[in-house]
């Protein structure tokens, strides 16, 4: 009797086993995807995350979930999923901040995330943008770097934090440029937005959907968009290269990647669906929204991309001294 | 004239049948989550957001609203009725109203929050819609020296207002500016007190935190005498107030509202200021202020009335900046992101039946709530009366989830199980926790605004004086503290406080 129980658990492990592998892979997905996202629910990353992640429930035909944790700087969302089974049942949302920047920034990141993780794709690039007060007499990006050359020291500006991406885009401008400037560095663009809207701070650069409401009422004045070519949100704004530095280029970006491992036929399939879905008629709209435009590059193409700015933010952190601890 | 048509479309779209569902949905929930305590609106918001995604934005953002305002009403029935603040805004409604209903008028207690409420609701309602735009202006002169000037007042009256010893109220302020100390410093970015473990990088979770020590800590106060935790009344009756004390608590509520709606128009502000706010000016000013701690109904009608003001106010500069004044705000502005509309100015004039809408939805939701509140509070009540071995595995389960919610962090729900041991022994050894967590809150914004200011001014310190609003604030705060400390107010303080 007992005999012949492990002979069918046997029987039936072999058979699971010859199952397993082929079919798991042919019917991909076959439950929920999570997605974690490495910022608080209700910011920008997270609207984006959850336009991309509906289009791509709708391609795949499985529920993609969105989980946030944005504690340390998003640290602990990357850190789980590089812990995370290979398996393409879990996806990071791969951004400036998180993949390329903290490691140069805090002492105790744990991983290195571009050998921890398989780069997906690119999904989309926003770009940000230079703002002044409504009465401010700066009209252009021009005028702004002429008048804090002239004044060492005493031109301030604001940033959605230590290491933000609106941090360290005016830090390149900063460097570019070879300015002397203070930095008010406030907990997320809203309060920050707060003090250049009272004149408090002389500029800010910051993301489009954060200021958009002032710029079309008027209170607060665009100057130029940090990308190398201009914003359909914002046509008429010149780019910070046009305007005098045609090597100035930064912009947020967002993209996904999987844990190492994952195997190639799985990452195909999820990059084709996340290209199927930011292309879609639903999701550009959305996009457009947040200020940014669709990319869908490849695996490799995303990885160089990620070396590339890996190093470049590296630099500019290192000759700031900002980094922490 | 054009105000009128403005609510008349904003009537015409909060009316509608489908908006109408879904502001029963948000008013009905939140009064849930007020009557538990341990959940709040914070988590409850933070976990229907990915709900709201489907819906369209005038209903989502409609529910999300109801549940903030609604849990103003739910939290007052719980304060009154065991003793036990259903949401952190209700934790001054316990002092008289749970010594109201042990004297046999709960009714009349839980009448006046509801009727306060109302008030304040409606008055704040017409508030939003005349004033909105000009008044988000006034918050707009609030710049870093103003706001360090405003939580030195905070700091101040929280002391003022603590009940029994003012070292023990000073203690725990400073505690809980200890613990807010926790986390990066957000001028440099440097690690304080985390012992390197990334979780403690954003600071101690305040959910955890709150939930912990009010929450869980009552619930072991609860769990050591078995029987001593019942609903003072089983079955309310006398919801009619009499003439008498309508008399007694038209002033309160009149104040309570004004207070309220300043306090929630003023960032970081909000409901639960406004009623500590509302209780301690009343206490000075009521001619029964013996009463007071002793089941004073002015003790009830203040704070309820300021707290739901200061609720439905704190949209002001939501709606016309895009700024949020508390955490529940910002969980609105999120929602709005998300459906595609960028919070500023710009939302009146594109969005105007968003704006509208959600303003007139606000007094419906109000009307739903008084009807939810007096004549089904026998069912709140029943909620209650859940047997302690039911309802306290429920509600710590909802706490967990509900610390568990807002990072997705496992250790988040240990910190709240920690401070819940805090909670107890604070409650043991007779401190009152409320000083600190309003320590722990305006601690590290003090300190943030402080040293931007300083920042922004190159280190000269006379920015607090010589900026008008900074030093009336400041001027308040002193005079505040000079009474406190004076002899023969403080006498009088400690009379008052001594039960």
């Amino acid at each position: 009797m007992l005999r012949k129980k492990s002979t069918f658990i046997a029987a039936a492990a072999v058979v699971a086993s010859v199952f397993a592998s082929p079919v798991l892979a042919q019917t991909y997905p076959n439950k929920t995807i999570r997605l974690l996202v490495p910022y608080a629910a209700g910011g920008g990353t997270d609207a984006i995350a959850r336009v991309v992640a509906q289009g791509i429930t709708a391609q795949l035909g499985q529920q993609v979930v969105v989980e946030n944790n944005g504690s340390a700087g998003g640290n602990l969302a990357t850190q789980q999923a590089a812990k995370s089974d290979p398996d393409g049942y879990t996806m990071l949302m791969a951004n400036q901040g998180p993949m390329v920047v903290n490691p140069h920034l805090f002492k105790n990141v744990k991983i290195d995330p571009l050998t921890a993780f398989d780069p997906v794709t690119l999904i989309a690039e926003a770009p940000l943008v230079v703002v002044v007060p409504e009465n401010s007499h700066i009209t252009s990006v021009k005028q702004l770097v002429e008048e804090a050359a002239k004044a060492p020291g005493k031109m301030t500006y604001g940033s959605a934090g230590n290491g933000s991406a609106s941090h360290l885009a005016t830090l390149l401008l900063a460097e570019t440029a070879n300015l002397d400037m203070v930095h008010a560095p406030y907990k997320g663009a809203g309060p920050a937005i707060t003090d250049l809207l009272g004149g408090r701070l002389d500029f800010m650069v910051t993301t489009i959907p954060s200021v958009f409401g002032f710029i079309d009422s008027g209170k607060l004045k665009p100057l130029a968009v940090t990308t190398s070519h201009r914003t359909k949100r914002l046509p008429d704004l010149p780019t910070i290269a046009e305007s005098g530095w045609p090597n100035y280029q930064a912009a947020a970006w967002y993209g996904f990647a999987v844990p190492k491992g994952t195997p190639p036929e799985i990452i195909k399939t999820l990059r084709d669906a996340t290209v199927a879905a930011i292309n879609s008629p639903e999701v550009v709209p959305r996009l457009a929204i947040e200020g940014a435009e669709p990319v869908g590059n490849t695996p490799e193409e995303f990885a160089a991309f990620m070396k590339q700015e890996s190093a470049r933010w590296a630099e500019v952190i290192k000759k700031a001294g900002i980094g922490l601890d | 004239m054009e105000l009128l048509g403005d609510l008349g479309l904003g009537f015409a779209t909060a009316l509608s049948p489908f908006n109408l569902l879904y502001c029963f949905i948000g008013v009905a929930l939140g009064t849930a989550v007020g009557v538990l305590p341990g959940l709040g609106p914070i988590a409850t918001i933070a976990m229907l957001l990915p709900i709201t995604f489907g819906l369209p934005p005038v209903s989502s953002l409609i529910m999300l609203a109801g549940i903030y305002y609604g849990a103003q009403y739910g939290g007052s029935t719980t304060a009154i009725l065991i003793n036990l603040p259903g949401e952190s805004s209700s934790v001054v409604t316990a002092i008289d109203g749970y010594q109201m209903a042990k004297k046999g008028r709960a009714g009349p207690a839980l009448a006046t929050a509801a009727l306060g409420s109302f008030f304040a609701g409606t008055v704040a309602t017409v508030l939003l819609a005349i004033a909105a735009p000009p008044l988000a202006e006034v918050a707009l002169e609030f710049g870093p020296a103003e706001y360090f000037s405003l939580m030195v007042l905070g700091l101040v009256a929280s002391v003022a207002l603590a009940s029994g010893s003012l070292l023990k109220a000073f203690t725990m302020i400073v505690m809980g500016l200890l613990l807010g100390l926790v986390g990066s410093d957000v001028e440099t970015g440097t690690q304080r007190f985390t012992f390197d473990m990334p979780e403690m990088a954003d600071g101690l979770n305040f959910v955890a935190l709150s939930m912990g020590v009010f929450g869980l800590g009552e619930i072991l106060r609860n769990l050591e005498h078995e029987h001593t935790r019942s609903v003072m009344v089983k079955h309310v009756s006398g919801l009619m107030l009499s003439k008498a004390d309508l008399k007694r608590i038209a002033g309160p509520v009149l104040r309570g509202t004004g207070l309220g709606s300043v306090l929630g128009i003023l960032p970081g502000g909000g409901a639960m200021l406004a009623s500590f706010a509302a209780y301690s000016m009343e206490k000075r000013l009521s001619s029964n202020r013996a009463e007071f701690g002793k089941g004073a109904i002015e003790g009830v009608a203040a704070p309820e009335s300021a707290n739901n003001a200061g609720a439905q106010t704190s949209f002001i500069p939501m709606l016309t900046l895009g700024i949020p004044s508390n955490p529940v705000m910002a969980l609105m502005i999120g929602a709005m992101i998300i459906q595609g509309i960028t919070p500023g100015p710009n939302v009146v004039t594109d969005e105007p039946e968003l704006f509208w809408g959600m303003i007139a939805s606000m007094w419906v939701g109000n009307l739903l709530l008084v009807l939810l509140n007096l004549p089904l509070i026998g069912l709140w009540i029943r909620m209650l009366t859940i047997p302690y071995h039911l309802l306290f595995p429920a509600i710590i389960a909802f706490c967990c989830i509900g610390a568990f919610s807002v990072n997705n962090s496992t250790f988040d729900v240990f910190m709240m199980a920690l401070f819940g041991l805090v909670g107890y022994a604070l409650i043991k050894l007779d401190f009152e926790p409320a000083p600190l967590l309003l320590g722990f809150v305006l601690g590290p914004m003090l300190e943030e605004n402080l040293r931007r200011a300083m920042l922004l001014s190159r280190g000269d310190a006379t920015v607090f004086v010589t900026q008008p609003l900074s030093l009336g604030l400041l001027l308040v705060s002193l005079g505040l503290l000079t009474a406190v400390l004076l002899p023969n107010i403080r006498s009088k303080r400690e009379e008052a406080f001594s039960e």
